[in-house]
């Protein structure tokens, strides 16, 4: 019998109209918003996307996207294909070669004694579309507010997505700007960067891009090599050189990391010492920033993952590369480790509860020690803006492994933004850490708290020696 | 103004009444709480249907309303609100795998779970479980274009804003879409019922 009467709309409205939010949680966030909107007004005029916010997030998108930096190889005829039309864009990162848009010409504007270039502009056909700024010095040097956006054509605008800019050059500052995709066919944007605390400083960058290449690796795409055999395994994990690119300004190394371990590879980061050298006994400087295009972000798996690198330009006489890698950061997710904590009816700010909680995750004795009940800013303002915060003391040990970050949750009280409290801190001498995690703001919690420990971080100790013939 | 409006956003308030509640909400939380009426029941449902869980569709309902509440200072209004809002909460549920999931890809519109979010939805009449089961087979974009048609309630040009694609366009892909869609369940209808 066929369904005459089925109206499909009628359907699927039903569909997806069968989760209704519980009055109870639509009540509660109205509520929690209330709080949000007193103690987190926005000023009018202010920019959301002000410097130093801008240089907050950067770090934190330095640091979330190394951590999400896994990445792995899909089908072998796929990759195959992939690894045929690679290209490296110098600064950028390893792309692939075919329908990347890039500037055109850098675009050079001065407004209100401020001066931007845009010096190159790089679009792939996904997700990232990267823009690499530079500006003359302020008089003070200081972190400006700035609000951001890119404009299309047709009036839209892209807000932006992370920025890594470094202000601390003494002639000026450089950094990039990653905003979302631009539609496929657009090749004309506007750069709109208006300086809140600089009368006049209003630059909106007009940006022409055209289309890289459409065959073989002209300008600016540089042919990486493929080193063989450029790999060594430490402790069950595996580093390799998959591609080298050597550009006049810099070379590119693009690695692999292969282990058996549940855990995920979390990239190499400034914080580990990493040396290149040649057989000379050349030794390569790194350079200091983050690549932010990389066509091997795209088939994630477990297992295997990828970071970029970048040093000075390697010497015509060099025949011989040396990598050494003495750590490297690795992450587990979904530990599901629960542990209580009873605050008792009255808790006091700076009360300190000890604690002795043990479990092991990927062969790393973790133990919390105690915990200590805190507030925003330790003001004594304890109003209904208030937050409240736990702050545990950690330690992690394990052989050639070391506990660098944990992520706690509080699952008791259900309240919202709960995912993202943490603040995982380096350990300090004694090996000791410690963690923040948000309890709630207006009401200070009481008696028992369960807290769930979602994930790590840790630290593999090496040395990794990856050494390969140039070509 | 009284700004009071909890029904579905397709058929509330004039462009007018928005552009000034908008307007309002920048500095005046009220007019903010009013805003959030009229969207947290979308807004939650399209969560839903991603997330497939109450919990989490909460938690990053929560997120996105007060991301839009620091965001709105930076908002232009062009008659559009609903796609800025839903950009967003697309995004924070793109930021929600990405940091549960180390291996989920990393493009925006491939990130949903695709099978077990409408299989959770346990719809109780036959032909609503076998729509549920024909949905769930969808690629993931024909998947997102339903998710903002019926969980969020968007219209053709809201829809056509945030997939950045022509309001034509996404007119013609929704309707081959319920096209395809009525036909398989007319069929699956047919088969079903000689067995």
């Amino acid at each position: 019998m066929k369904s005459e009467s089925l109206t499909i709309e009628k359907e699927l409205t039903a569909l997806y109209h069968e989760p209704t939010p519980a009055p109870e949680f639509v009540q509660r966030l109205e509520q929690q918003l209330r709080g949000v909107t007193k103690t987190r007004r926005p000023q009018p005029g202010a920019s959301q996307h002000t410097w130093l916010r801008m240089v907050r997030w950067a770090a934190i998108a330095v640091c979330v996207f190394s951590l999400m930096g896994i990445v792995a190889v899909g089908p072998q005829r796929v990759w195959a294909a992939l690894q045929a039309w690679i290209g490296y864009v110098p600064r950028f990162g390893f792309t692939e070669v075919e329908n990347i848009r890039v500037l055109a010409e850098p675009v050079e504007m001065a407004a209100g004694g401020v001066v931007v270039r845009v010096h190159q502009g790089v679009v792939t056909t996904e997700t990232t579309l990267a823009f690499e700024v530079r500006g003359a010095a302020l008089p003070d040097r200081s972190v400006p507010g700035i609000e951001l956006g890119l404009q299309l054509p047709d009036g839209q605008t892209l807000p932006l997505r992370y920025a890594e800019i470094n202000f601390a050059y003494a002639n000026g500052f450089s950094g990039f700007l990653v905003f979302p995709p631009l539609p496929l066919e657009t090749t004309q944007a506007t750069l709109v960067m208006d300086y809140t605390a600089i009368p006049g400083a209003h630059l909106a960058l007009p940006l022409a891009l055209r289309l890289a290449a459409r065959e073989g690796f002209v300008e600016p795409f540089i042919r990486p090599h493929m080193p063989v055999n450029a790999s060594d395994t430490r402790n069950g994990s595996t580093l390799t050189v998959t591609h080298a690119a050597y550009g006049p300004e810099e070379t590119a190394l693009n690695l692999q990391v292969q282990h058996s371990g549940e855990w995920g590879f979390g990239g190499i980061t400034f914080m580990h010492p990493v040396t290149f050298t040649d057989d000379t006994g050349r030794g390569y400087a790194r350079f200091f920033t983050t690549l932010p295009v990389s066509v091997f972000d795209r088939q994630p798996s477990v297992g295997v993952g990828q970071d970029a690198l970048a040093f000075g330009s390697v010497a015509t006489d060099a025949r011989r590369l040396t990598l050494e890698v003495e750590s490297m950061t690795f992450y587990l997710w979904d530990i599901t480790r629960t542990f209580e904590l009873d605050l008792g009816q009255n808790p006091r700010i700076e009360q300190t509860w000890p604690l002795d909680v043990n479990f092991t995750v990927a062969d790393i004795q973790i133990n919390v020690v105690q915990a200590k009940l805190w507030t925003a800013g330790m003001s004594g303002d304890y109003d209904s803006g208030a937050r409240y915060y736990l702050c545990f003391e950690i330690t992690g040990q394990a052989e050639e492994r070391l506990l660098t970050g944990i992520w706690l949750r509080h699952t008791t009280v259900n309240v919202p933004l709960r995912r993202g409290d943490f603040v995982p801190e380096k350990p300090d001498t004694e090996g000791k850490m410690h963690v923040v995690t948000y309890l709630g703001f207006n009401e200070l919690p009481t008696g028992k708290l369960t807290f769930m420990v979602d994930g790590i971080v840790f630290e593999q100790v090496g040395p990794w020696r990856v050494t390969w013939d140039m070509p | 103004m009284d700004y009071t409006a909890t029904r579905p956003l397709s058929v509330t308030a004039s462009r007018q009444d928005e552009a000034d509640l908008i307007l309002a909400a920048r500095t005046d939380v009220e007019a903010y709480t009013q805003l959030y009426r009229r969207y947290v029941t979308p807004v939650y449902r399209y969560c839903y249907s991603r997330m497939g869980n109450a919990a989490d569709a909460e938690d990053v309902t929560a997120q996105v309303f007060v991301a839009v509440w620091e965001g709105l200072p930076c908002y232009r209004h062009r008659g559009v609100f609903a796609a800025w809002l839903f950009t967003i909460a697309r995004r924070r549920i793109s930021d929600y795998y990405r940091r549960r999931r180390d291996y989920l890809p990393l493009d925006e519109a491939r990130d949903a779970p695709a099978e077990d979010v409408l299989s959770a939805h346990l719809v109780h009449a036959e032909s609503l479980r076998q729509l549920a089961t024909l949905t769930a087979e969808l690629d993931d974009r024909q998947q997102e274009l339903l998710r903002l048609r019926f969980a969020a309630g968007l219209n053709y040009k809201e829809i056509a804003a945030i997939v950045r694609k022509s309001e034509g366009s996404v007119k013609m892909a929704l309707h081959r879409l319920l096209k395809m869609l009525k036909s398989n369940l007319e069929n699956e209808v047919e088969v079903g019922d000689e067995v």
